[in-house]
């Protein structure tokens, strides 16, 4: 039996915004995979270590306070930081399309503006984890 | 029989007639809101067992289905609270006094997240933070700012805020001051709603217990000083954004007052020496018509769960007083000048569900905080409702329609069986600590999702009719100014300077005592404020003491 994709989704920053984290959350666990959602106000360092300790394969960043340059990049270092820099980050939330470029520069696997249907979601990280 | 029951016999057995004979019964139904079928066409029939007395009534009498008071906009308009605050202070102000030259009349203020959280913008974990969704505030320095050559005594304002909500009314109290403004003048309203906050915003600091009892505090403190301002506005609006049904909006809002009355009564108020004083935010979708009687139906079920629960015979604590909003998830990012359209629709239905006061968000309401253009287009849709479209010329324009009627009636059936689902399992703060009250809402949020993905949920431009580019490229949103944050630091800075350390140190030492020891904290906070002391150091001695708000597991 194939081993279940485990994602952590994470809500950096200080934005209470969780609509979006918790609908894709919700659509992950429909598709089979162990989902584990941090709530809301997390540092990049306490997400890095929370998913060092459950050995995820991937970590969503739901950011909509517009802070998403800067947590992004924050995020990789601080994977970076635990050792576990190989784990792909992916984020999405209120990220223009014009900035999506950027966000991925700093290293972020993919972007997922909000308005990405879930099962596009779904579907990449079936094919790319 | 009746001759009543005869006639509508009758009826029901023409409609029955028309729906075999012209084929219309083979016609798909319309939907609800919440996606079940709707019969094809309302009539007599289905408003048959409503009393116009007892169930519907005279504007700003009991149940208050028409109306709160008896002249509604006749008397006089609805407040137009256009929320806007960013930056610093200084630009918040100019923001406001634009807002004011253009004809609203009252101000209300967005707070930027580390505020929201109790944290000084000299905090690093504030550092991405600070005035970009709101104005910073953190000291009575900004108030002063925020509030010059505003007249305190003659602006109603309006804050958004709930963690820090008694630092709020205290630098209010500390600034009408220096205006020479009593507290008993001042005008205004804390939404102070911490328990919907648990669930739906995520802008918590201390845990249920301590937030509960300083709310009662500030409840206590306007009963007795503060007959003009509203220290908690019930924001059940937010389960709107989660999956909220019409219904389950209203009957969370109402289940959650429920608690907060408790308190008070606990506290040994009276229940008609505070209820005059609570009111509800409640948000409108452009789905006018089941919205507007959303409204009315909330009022209802408020007017007898004042009187009949609660013993209230003042009728200022049976009329609910309601601020209605528009914009939110509703607000697409897909060819965002359409959300004037969907704006408009949701702010008739408001107008037309009788609220008292009304925001309308900024089209650009899912790119950013709105610009000075989109915030000055909210007011504006705002005044043509008021002056142009008519629904102001009679009360309670839609009141009589089978269709405003029938859904009323049922809408209140539904909101008492949430008011007693909540009830059966221990009252609004257990269901928020336990995680029952998102699970409930989580099973509809999803489900929409899906059916607007898949288009049976229509949204012109995002799933239907769609045009090549959806987001608009070039289209000018609010930009945090880093020379603002600059400002706001180095002010911060200089209070801190400029402050006598000794007086602050002492203010926050009696501000621990009377947490510690049960006396109403509001005139300790009042203290610490006029000594400079900051946002973040008020709510560390709260901290410290009482922990924060631990987030049930989803």
């Amino acid at each position: 039996m194939q081993k279940k994709i485990r994602v952590l989704i994470a809500k950096p920053g200080l934005d209470g915004h969780d609509r979006g984290a918790r609908i894709v959350a919700l659509a992950l666990r429909d598709a089979g995979m162990e989902v584990i959602y941090t709530g809301l106000r997390q540092t990049p360092e306490r997400i890095a270590e929370i998913a060092l300790q459950e050995n995820v394969d991937l970590v969503g960043l739901s950011v909509l306070s517009g802070a998403h340059l800067s947590l992004s990049e924050k995020m990789i270092d601080a994977l970076g930081q635990a050792g576990i820099g190989e784990v792909p980050v992916v984020v999405g939330g209120l990220v223009l399309r014009r900035d999506v470029q950027a966000v991925k520069e700093l290293g972020i696997a993919e972007v997922f503006p909000s308005g990405t249907p879930v099962d596009d979601i779904v579907g990449w990280i079936q094919e790319n984890i | 029989m009746s001759e009543r029951d005869k006639a509508i016999k009758k009826i029901e057995e023409a409609r029955e007639n028309w729906l075999k004979d012209r084929k219309v019964g083979e016609l798909t139904p319309g939907t609800r809101f919440e996606g079940e079928p709707l019969e094809i066409l309302f009539t007599p029939v289905e408003t048959k067992d409503i009393d116009y007395l007892s169930d519907i009534g005279f504007p700003g009498e009991f149940p208050f289905t028409r109306g709160p008071y008896p002249g509604m906009y006749r008397k006089r308009p609805w407040l137009m609270n256009q929320y806007s605050g960013f930056g610093s202070a200084e630009d918040t102000n100019e923001r406001w006094k634009m807002l004011l030259s253009h004809g609203q009349w009252s101000v209300n203020l967005a707070f930027d997240l580390p505020s929201h959280l109790g944290l000084d913008s000299d905090n690093p974990i504030a550092e991405d933070e600070v005035g970009r969704l709101g104005v910073a505030i953190d000291s009575l320095a900004d108030f002063e700012a925020l509030f010059d050559g505003i007249n305190l005594g003659m602006v109603p304002a309006s804050f958004n805020t709930v963690g820090i909500a008694p630092i709020v009314l205290a630098m209010l109290i500390a600034t009408g001051e220096k205006q020479g403004v009593e507290p008993s003048q001042i005008m205004g309203v804390t939404t102070n709603d911490i328990l919907s906050v648990y669930v739906a915003r995520g802008t918590w600091i201390l845990p249920s217990d301590p937030s509960l009892r300083l709310i009662t505090d500030m409840i206590e403190y306007c009963s007795g000083n503060m007959p003009r301002f509203f220290p908690i506005n019930i924001q059940p609006v937010y389960f709107r954004e989660i999956g909220a049904t019409l219904s389950q909006e209203v009957g969370y809002g109402i289940a959650m007052a429920i608690s907060y009355i408790e308190r008070a009564l606990e506290r040994g108020l009276t229940i008609d020496e505070f209820a005059p004083r609570l009111s509800m935010h409640i948000g409108a979708s452009y789905r006018f018509l089941e919205e507007a009687a959303k409204f009315r139906a909330a009022r209802k079920v408020w007017a007898k769960v004042m009187r009949n629960r609660f013993g209230a015979t003042s009728r200022a604590s049976m009329a609910l007083r309601i601020t209605g909003a528009t914009g939110g998830s509703g607000f697409t990012r897909e060819e965002p000048e359409m959300n004037m359209v969907r704006g408009t629709f949701g702010a008739v239905a408001c107008i037309l569900g009788g609220v008292q006061g009304l925001l309308v968000a900024g089209y650009d309401e899912a790119y950013a905080i709105p610009t000075e253009k989109t915030a000055r287009l909210g007011l504006r849709t705002q005044q043509i409702i008021f002056e142009e479209s008519g629904v102001t010329e009679t009360v309670d324009p839609l009141g009589g329609s089978w269709f405003i009627e029938a859904t009323t009636k049922r809408l209140e059936e539904e909101i008492w069986d949430h008011i007693k689902d909540i009830d059966s399992v221990g009252g609004a703060v257990e269901a928020i600590e336990n995680g029952y009250l998102r699970r409930q809402m989580d099973v509809n949020l999803i489900r929409w999702h899906r059916e607007t993905e898949c288009g049976e949920r229509v949204m012109v431009g995002v799933n239907k009719y769609c045009s090549e580019e959806g987001e608009v490229a070039d289209f000018e949103i609010h930009q945090l100014d880093p020379q603002a944050v600059k400002r706001q630091l180095q002010r911060l800075k200089r209070v801190k300077g400029d402050r006598n350390p000794a007086q602050v140190k002492k203010a926050l030492g009696d501000l621990r005592d009377a947490a510690l020891s049960g006396e109403n904290t509001m005139p300790y906070f009042i203290e610490a404020v006029k000594a400079y002391a900051t946002v973040g150091e008020m709510m560390d001695v709260f901290r410290e003491e009482y922990g924060e708000w631990v987030e049930p597991a989803v």
